[in-house]
């Protein structure tokens, strides 16, 4: 055999084989759980009902992959601190961090990895089982940036009405279906020194989230824009319209003090039964209906969020999971974010907390059964309300609008002026903050 | 040529010595305020690195004519003087009482002394949850005798008052303590003296003890004065600078423009003023006060 004949014999054959292996490895659609064996990553997560939810589960993704998983979990104000210095500095201490709104500037300053091409290879995800069209559109929609998937969301929320059953029943108010009805009910449900009418957010930063679906609700805009915004519109007369109903809410039936009450003293409050209603996010559920921590567990009602002129338009939020583009472990970073917010493990974290942003969690006859199906149908329902903007600007100045438009639904509230003229002021000062380079 | 090595040696020797410490020093003081002061000159954007460029005094000239910042300026003024003054009587008052007392003395002074124990985090958390208007227990004592519900850090009038509550409470322990060690060194001949001259009590106290305790007690409001201009974990947990703006110090101000806002240039300015103001105030303190320094 000619050695030109038996070169060529050789590359035919490997080829062959070649060729015959990845058409194997595709037609299995097996992910090899175990490639990153014996390596490991570093979470860093905000203290949320997720993480707890899912702090028992790691053990059997590390059984499943090798992997070695530490969690480390931080009050929101330090986890974010934290987040920001590791991912900013690309230390790499984290390999993968709870995201919220501030997806926007970690994706714009290349601090996050772009997840598309893992969740297109064959090898880390299989794509039938892990089902990404199951994901409710407004949730997996807060993962993209300018079209990419920066983060999977694992958490989500929508603003519903909490209402204590017994004492709108002892009153004769009706549950409020629209913002009017709603504050004719606070202010007859209020008994100064003992229970409030209602509870809203009132700190500054805070109320910008819960704020923005009343403006949607009597059709206003936050901002020109949704997707590129280039001009504050929250000083329309529709948003002031929206923030005079907010402020009126809390000025004629909120508790003492509520200019500084962050979502902790409105939960606490209510679960101590001091107020008759609270609207906020649908998460705190868990936290009101826990008989160790509540004394109003199983009196309380629930209901979509109350229409505006315009409609009702919940604010809606999510958690996500992002990678560190300084991780050091890629790939194993990748498997877990496949393994934590796939199906089977979403399912378990819905059981377990009530969390959920996949359609297949919320259809769970097991979650149906063991959470109240009013909440179920409360949030499931303001869920569906399709908003005009995302829940948080898209922008990079994130933390001066909460601080610019939240500072004026504030001042509102502590009647410092009225509506109007603390928005017009505000959006004067965010036009100049987005004029800014 | 003899000389010059010697001489080389006697200099090396101690520069030898003094090394680590100048080395230490310096990364860890002069670098960073160097940085600091390169910085502010800059118009920095940590989400837009790239664009990051000198911009000479863009962000002094900004704050000259930023009302946050003046309000700011206003609030933390009069956090410091008032929290410092009641500081400085308080801690007067109790170190002459325990002075005064025979027995338990130790006993006592440890009690005094707790405030400083504790881990300020973690004591700072148990205020906030004191001064709930609705679930706190503090309203609930006020009850009692009738009074209230206030708001405390809950209502724009009432929460700096609070805070200056919970730092007096924290910190006027320290200035008890270097009063207390300065009134057992004072010379017993002159007081005695002064008693068999037939001085009153308040002549005593005002003509001799405190003349005397002056270069001491200044060096505790020096070291209170740069602690009060700097206060920030007690802001940062009980208000955040709220309700809207007020209880946003300088020191709260420059963290929220820092690292919330994450204008890093304009943070650096608002920082290196405030440490300008502090060596302003610390200078006047040791020139006024007479205090020795080394």
């Amino acid at each position: 055999m000619s050695p030109f004949r038996k070169g060529l014999r050789t590359l035919v054959t490997s080829a062959a084989l070649s060729l015959a292996g990845s058409l194997a490895a595709t037609s299995a659609f097996a992910v090899d759980w175990q490639q990153a064996k014996g390596t490991e990553l570093f979470l860093g997560m905000n203290k949320h009902a997720y993480t707890d939810a899912i702090t028992p589960l790691i053990p059997e993704f590390e059984k499943l992959t090798g992997i070695k998983v530490t969690m480390e979990s931080y009050a929101q104000d330090e986890f974010m601190n934290k987040r920001l210095v590791d991912l900013s500095s690309g230390a790499g201490t984290f390999d993968i961090v709870m995201m919220d709104q501030a997806i926007v500037q970690y994706a714009g300053a290349n601090w996050i990895e772009p997840l598309d091409s893992y969740f297109s290879d064959p090898k880390v995800v299989d794509a039938a089982a892990y089902d990404m069209a199951d994901f409710l559109p407004s949730m997996i929609k807060d993962g993209k940036v300018d079209g990419k998937l920066f983060g999977i969301p694992i958490s989500g929320e929508a603003q519903i009405l909490y209402y204590r059953k017994d004492l709108l029943d002892a009153a004769g108010v009706t549950v409020p279906t629209n913002m009017d009805e709603l504050l004719a009910a606070a202010v007859k449900l209020n008994k100064p020194g003992e229970t409030a009418g209602i509870l809203l957010r009132g700190q500054k930063i805070h109320t910008a989230w819960n704020s923005s679906g009343f403006v949607w609700s009597y059709g206003g805009r936050i901002f020109d824009d949704p997707m590129k915004p280039t001009k504050a519109t929250f000083d329309s007369p529709e948003a002031a319209a929206a923030i005079t109903m907010y402020a009126k809410l809390l000025q004629e039936a909120g508790p003492p003090g509520v200019g500084n009450y962050t979502w902790y003293e409105c939960v606490s409050d209510f679960q101590q039964g001091k107020a008759a209603m609270y609207i906020d996010a649908s998460v705190f559920m868990s936290q009101i209906e826990d008989p160790s921590k509540s004394t109003v567990a199983g009196k309380i009602g629930y209901a979509a969020m109350p229409a505006g002129p315009k409609g009702a338009f919940a604010n809606t939020g999510s958690w996500m999971l992002s990678m560190s583009s300084s991780s050091k472990n890629k790939v194993g970073a990748a498997l877990f974010l496949a393994w934590a917010t796939g199906k089977e493990t979403a399912l378990k974290v819905g059981e377990s907390a009530g969390l959920g942003v996949r359609a297949s969690v919320f259809e769970s006859p097991a979650v149906q059964a063991k959470y109240p199906a009013e909440w179920a149908k409360a949030t499931a329902k303001s869920m569906q309300s399709v908003n005009p903007e995302p829940g948080f600007p898209l922008i990079t100045q994130i933390d001066e609008w909460l601080d610019i438009y939240g500072g004026a639904v504030n001042a509102t509230i502590l009647k410092q002026a009225d509506a109007q003229t603390n928005l017009s002021a505000a959006a004067k000062k965010m036009d100049d903050v987005l004029a800014r380079k | 040529m003899p000389r010059p090595v010697a001489a080389l040696r006697q200099w090396l020797l101690p520069a030898s010595f003094l090394a680590p410490a100048l080395i230490v020093l310096v990364a860890i003081n002069v670098v960073p305020l160097f940085y600091t002061v390169t910085t502010s000159f800059e118009d920095y954007y940590l989400p837009k690195v790239a664009s990051r460029h000198f911009n000479g005094l863009g962000n002094y000239a900004e704050l000259l004519a930023d009302d946050r910042f003046w309000g700011a300026l206003g609030r933390t003024l009069l956090f410091v003087t008032v929290a410092l003054a009641i500081e400085v009587a308080l801690g007067f008052g109790v170190a002459l009482m325990l002075i005064r007392q025979k027995r338990l003395v130790g006993l006592l002074r440890g009690f005094i002394l707790l405030p400083i124990i504790i881990t300020p985090i973690a004591v700072t958390f148990v205020w906030r949850l004191m001064f709930s208007p609705t679930l706190g227990l503090l309203n609930y004592f006020l009850s009692f005798i009738g009074l209230g519900p206030l708001e405390w850090i809950y209502s724009p009038e009432q929460a700096m008052p609070a805070l200056i509550l919970v730092e007096i409470w924290q910190h006027t322990p320290e200035l008890m303590l270097i009063i207390f060690t300065g009134l057992l060194t004072l010379p017993k001949e002159v007081i005695e003296a002064a008693v068999v001259d037939g001085a009153r009590a308040s002549q005593i106290f005002f003509a001799i003890k405190l003349p005397l305790l002056r270069p001491i007690l200044m060096v505790g409001v020096l070291f209170r004065t740069i602690d009060l201009f700097k206060t920030f974990d007690l802001f940062y947990i009980l208000t955040r600078g709220g309700p809207g703006v007020s209880t946003e110090t300088l020191a709260v101000y420059t963290y929220t423009v820092g690292f919330s806002f994450l204008r890093l240039g304009y943070g650096s300015a608002l920082a290196l003023v405030l440490f300008l103001i502090i060596l302003a105030a610390s200078f006047l303190i040791v020139r006024w006060g007479d205090v020795r320094l080394g």
